[in-house]
C-alpha cells in the first residue's frame, strides 16, 4: 500500500530533514553558482578593474558570434572529441573482449591496465609531456634509434594534437574497457553455444551476439567520453598550453584564458553559458534518439 | 507518543549540525605571547623562500615572525585580486611582479610605499635614492613606488668562455664569417655564432668530437608568456614597439619592425635546442647547464641558478654573461625590465609594523644576507652591488649589474594597459603560429592586428 504525501502526517517533518541536506548541497553548490554565471553572462566584469558587474545589454552575446578564436576552439573541441572517443571505443572494446577470453592473469592484467583511468589527469600530462619532450623524452629517442623522423611532437599543430589523442586514450580507454568488460561479462553463454552449434564463428558470434547485446553500453561509454573529452583542460594545459600558436586551443583553455588570465568573469561567463546550453541541447536529442537502445530488445 | 523519542533526536541532531561550524570556528591556533606574526603570500621560489628565512633570523629577537603561504606564481596575483576583492584581512605582505603592479593597485590591493614615507626617519629607512631605478622603474606607477624593490631579472646573454676562446673555434670562425669571433654586439653577430656553434652529434667542437647534439642557442619558448618574455627583448631591439604605441594607442603588431623581428626569431629558432616550444625557464637552463648550448638568452637570476651550481651543471666557470646585442642605434643592448619586490596589502592589519620590518629585511645589510641564502639574487641596491664582500663573493652578479649601471642599456617596461595580458597573447599566438609553420609570419601578424585593433577599439581606445 503506497504513502502519499497528503497521508504523511507527521512523517512529512522527517521528509523535509532527510531531503533537507541533498537539496542544500544541490541549491548552493549546483544551482546558485549556475544561476550566477547565467547573470554574470548578461554583464561587463573584469575583475581587475571593475567594481562591481555592469549591465551590457547582451553584448556579451553578440560578442559570441563575432569570435573567430571561440568558433576554432569549439571545432577543436569536437574533432578532439569525436576522435579521441573512438580511438577509446575501439581500444576498450579489443581489451575487454581479450578479458572476457578469460586468459591467465586476467585479474591483475585488468587491475594493471585501469591504473591510468586513477591517475590525475595533470600527472597524465606532465608524464606525456615528458615522454614527447625532444630533449629527455624516451618516444623521440626511440624514433632516433630506430632512424625514423625528428618530429617535434609537441611544436609542430598536427603532431601536438595527436600527442593529446594518445595521451587521452592511454588515460580513459581503461574506462571503456571496464564498462564493456561487465557488459559482456553478463551475456549469456548458452546463446554463444548454439549459435556455433549451428555453424556460426568468430566474426559472425561477434557481429550477431555479442554487438546488438552490448550495444547500448557502447553507447553509453561513448556518450561519457564524448562529453568528458569535449570539455578537456588539463592535459592541454601541461602539454601544449593551447599551441602552437592556437592548434590544441581547445574550449575549455578558450575560456580558462578569458576567466583567469584576462579576467573577463563577464564574457567568460557567457561562453560558458552558451556553451552549455549546446550541451544540454545535443545531450538531449541523443537521449531521445538512442535511449531506447538502452531498453531490453524485447521491451521496445 | 512513539513519535516524541523520534522528534527530540531529529532536534538534537539539527543543534549539533549547527554548532558544529561555531565549534571548529573557535579551534585556532593561538601565536606565542609577544610575538607578531606578519603574513605573506608569495610564490614557492627559492628568492623567497630565502627572503622568509632571513626575516624570520631577523625578526627573532624583535619578537616578529613571518609566516608565509606559498602559491603557485601564477596563482599569487590571482588570490591577492580576489582576497582584496572579498574583504580578506589575512595577508600583510603580497609578492609583486611589475606587470601586476597595474592591475593591483587599481583593484587597491597593496599600498604605495610613499604612503608610508611621511617622516624623514621612514624615508631613509627606504633609502629610495639606493635603488637602481634602470630595475625598479617597474615597480612604479604614476610616480609611486608600489613595492619595496628585492630582485632584478634582468635579461642577459650567458655565453661559453671556454669556446669563445678556443683557437681552433676562433679560426674558424674568422674562415667562415669574415670577423673576429667574441661575444656578439649584433644580433647580426648572435645568429652568425648560434648557427657556427649548431653542431650534430660526431662533429668536433673544441676539438672534441660531441656525443650528443650542439645548440647555438638555448632558450625557453613555451605558450602561455614565456615565449613572449623572451621574444618582446628582440622586438624592442629591432626597434618596434611593445604591441602598440603608448601615444597614439594604436596596435602595430605588424609593423615592419615588428615583422623583421619575427623574420629574424623564426631563423634563429632553428639554431635553438629543440623542445624549446615546450620548455620554461628552467628547463632550458637545464640544456644548457648539461654543456649543450653556445649561448643562452634568459634573465639573470634564472641563469645564475644553475649555471654556476656545481650539483646542477657541468659548466661550471665557463659561463659569462653580458648585455643583449644590439639592432638599431638609438636602442643599445635593448631590453625589456623585469622586476620583484614586496608590496603591502591594503587590507593588512598591521601595515605600519609591516613597512618597518620590510625596511628593515630589504636594507642593504638585510639583501646581503638574503644573497648567502640565495647567491643568484640580482640586488635593486647599488650600496649592496658596491659592497666589497658581494664584488668579492658574488663576481658574476656584480659583473652583470656593473654592465648594466656603466653601459645604460635601453631599458622598456611592460606598459601598465588594464588590457595587457590579453594583447600579449594575442601577439604569442601569432608568433607561435609563425614559428611552428602554421602560418606564414605575414598572416601571423596581420591577423594578431586585426586581433588587437579589436580588442582596443572594444577597450574603447580606438573609435
Amino acid at each position: 500500500m503506497g504513502m502519499s504525501w497528503a497521508t504523511l502526517g507527521r512523517s512529512r517533518m522527517y521528509f523535509w530533514l532527510l531531503t533537507a541536506p541533498a537539496v542544500l548541497y544541490i541549491v548552493v553548490w549546483r544551482l546558485a553558482p549556475a544561476l550566477y554565471t547565467v547573470w554574470l553572462s548578461l554583464t561587463q566584469y573584469n575583475i581587475v578593474y571593475d567594481a562591481l558587474p555592469r549591465w551590457n545589454h547582451f553584448e556579451n552575446f553578440g560578442r559570441i558570434l563575432r569570435d573567430g578564436g571561440l568558433r576554432g576552439s569549439l571545432s577543436l573541441s569536437v574533432q578532439f572529441a569525436v576522435i579521441a572517443t573512438a580511438a577509446e571505443v575501439l581500444i576498450g572494446l579489443a581489451v575487454a573482449l581479450f578479458l572476457d577470453t578469460d586468459p591467465p592473469g586476467r585479474n591483475l592484467l585488468l587491475g594493471i591496465f585501469l591504473l591510468p583511468m586513477i591517475m590525475a589527469p595533470v600527472v597524465v600530462g606532465t608524464v606525456w609531456s615528458t615522454l614527447f619532450d625532444r630533449t629527455v623524452g624516451p618516444i623521440p629517442y626511440l624514433f632516433q634509434v630506430l632512424r625514423g623522423p625528428d618530429i617535434q611532437w609537441l611544436a609542430t599543430p598536427a603532431t601536438a594534437m595527436l600527442a593529446l589523442l594518445l595521451a587521452d586514450a592511454w588515460e580513459w580507454a581503461p574506462l571503456v574497457a571496464l564498462l564493456l568488460f561487465a557488459a559482456l561479462q553478463v551475456l549469456p553463454r548458452e546463446q554463444f553455444e548454439a549459435a556455433r552449434v549451428d555453424g556460426a564463428a568468430g566474426w559472425q558470434l561477434f557481429r550477431r551476439i555479442t554487438l546488438p547485446q552490448i550495444a547500448g553500453m557502447i553507447i553509453v561509454a561513448a556518450g561519457l567520453r564524448v562529453m568528458d573529452a569535449f570539455l578537456e583542460l588539463d592535459k592541454v594545459f601541461i602539454m601544449t598550453g593551447g599551441g602552437p600558436g592556437t592548434s590544441t586551443q581547445f574550449i575549455s583553455m578558450f575560456v580558462y584564458k578569458q576567466a583567469f588570465q584576462f579576467y573577463e568573469l563577464g564574457y567568460a561567463s557567457a561562453v560558458i553559458t552558451v556553451v552549455l546550453a549546446a550541451l544540454a541541447l545535443a545531450y538531449a536529442m541523443y537521449l531521445r534518439g538512442y535511449g531506447r537502445a538502452l531498453r531490453p530488445a524485447d521491451s521496445r | 507518543m512513539s513519535c516524541q523519542p523520534r522528534y527530540r533526536v531529529a532536534a538534537g541532531l539539527i543543534v549539533l549540525l549547527l554548532l558544529l561550524p561555531a565549534a571548529v570556528g573557535s579551534v585556532s591556533p593561538a601565536g606565542a605571547a609577544g610575538t607578531t606574526t606578519l603574513t605573506f603570500l608569495g610564490p614557492d621560489f627559492d628568492e623567497w623562500i630565502a627572503f622568509v628565512k632571513v626575516a624570520n633570523d631577523i625578526g627573532k629577537p624583535m619578537g616578529i615572525q613571518i609566516k608565509p603561504e606559498y602559491l603557485p606564481w601564477d596563482d599569487v596575483f590571482q588570490k591577492a585580486l580576489i582576497d582584496s576583492k572579498t574583504g580578506v584581512r589575512t595577508w600583510d605582505y603580497v609578492y609583486i611582479y611589475n606587470t601586476w603592479v597595474p592591475g593591483l593597485a587599481a583593484a587597491k590591493a597593496i599600498q604605495p610605499i610613499n604612503d608610508f614615507m611621511t617622516t624623514p626617519e621612514a624615508t631613509n629607512a627606504v633609502q629610495p635614492n639606493d635603488f637602481i631605478t634602470l630595475t625598479t622603474a617597474g615597480l612604479e606607477l604614476n610616480g609611486k613606488l608600489w613595492a619595496m624593490p628585492m630582485l632584478a631579472a634582468p635579461y642577459m646573454l650567458g655565453y661559453r668562455t671556454d669556446l669563445f676562446s678556443d683557437a681552433t673555434e676562433k679560426q674558424a670562425f674568422q674562415a667562415k664569417y669574415g670577423y673576429a669571433l667574441a661575444v656578439p654586439q649584433t644580433y647580426k653577430q648572435l645568429m652568425d655564432i648560434a648557427q657556427f656553434f649548431t653542431r650534430k652529434k660526431g662533429e668536433m667542437l673544441a676539438g672534441r668530437p660531441l656525443n650528443d647534439d650542439f645548440y647555438g642557442i638555448v632558450m625557453a619558448n613555451k605558450r602561455g608568456g614565456f615565449l613572449f618574455h623572451r621574444f618582446e627583448h628582440i622586438l624592442v631591439a629591432f626597434g618596434a614597439d611593445l604591441v602598440y604605441n603608448p601615444k597614439t594607442m594604436q596596435p602595430t603588431a605588424n609593423s615592419p619592425e615588428s615583422l623583421a623581428a619575427v623574420k629574424y626569431y623564426i631563423q634563429l629558432h632553428q639554431y635553438m635546442q629543440p623542445g624549446t616550444d615546450t620548455v620554461t625557464g628552467g628547463g632550458a637552463e637545464r640544456v644548457m647547464a648539461a654543456g649543450r648550448g653556445a649561448m643562452a638568452m634568459d634573465a639573470l637570476d634564472n641563469m645564475l641558478s644553475v649555471l654556476p651550481v656545481s650539483k646542477l651543471s657541468s659548466v661550471v666557470g665557463s659561463i659569462r654573461y653580458a648585455l643583449l646585442p644590439s639592432q638599431v642605434p638609438n636602442r643599445p643592448h635593448a631590453n625589456v625590465g623585469d622586476a620583484n619586490g614586496l608590496a603591502i596589502y591594503a587590507l593588512s592589519q598591521q601595515k605600519d609594523a609591516a613597512f618597518k620590518f620590510a625596511t628593515k629585511v630589504l636594507s642593504t645589510q638585510g639583501t646581503k644576507e638574503i644573497m648567502k641564502e640565495y647567491p643568484a639574487l640580482v640586488p635593486m641596491r647599488a650600496s649592496v652591488v658596491q659592497d666589497l664582500e658581494v664584488r668579492r663573493n658574488y663576481t658574476d652578479v656584480y659583473a652583470a649589474v656593473d654592465l648594466m649601471i656603466k653601459q645604460k642599456p635601453y631599458t622598456a617596461f611592460i606598459p601598465p594597459l588594464k588590457e595587457w595580458v590579453q594583447a600579449m597573447d594575442i601577439y604569442e599566438s601569432a608568433l607561435s603560429a609563425a614559428l611552428s609553420g602554421q602560418q606564414s609570419p605575414e598572416d601571423a601578424l596581420n591577423g594578431a592586428q586585426a586581433k588587437e585593433v579589436e580588442l582596443f577599439t572594444r577597450a574603447g581606445y580606438l573609435r
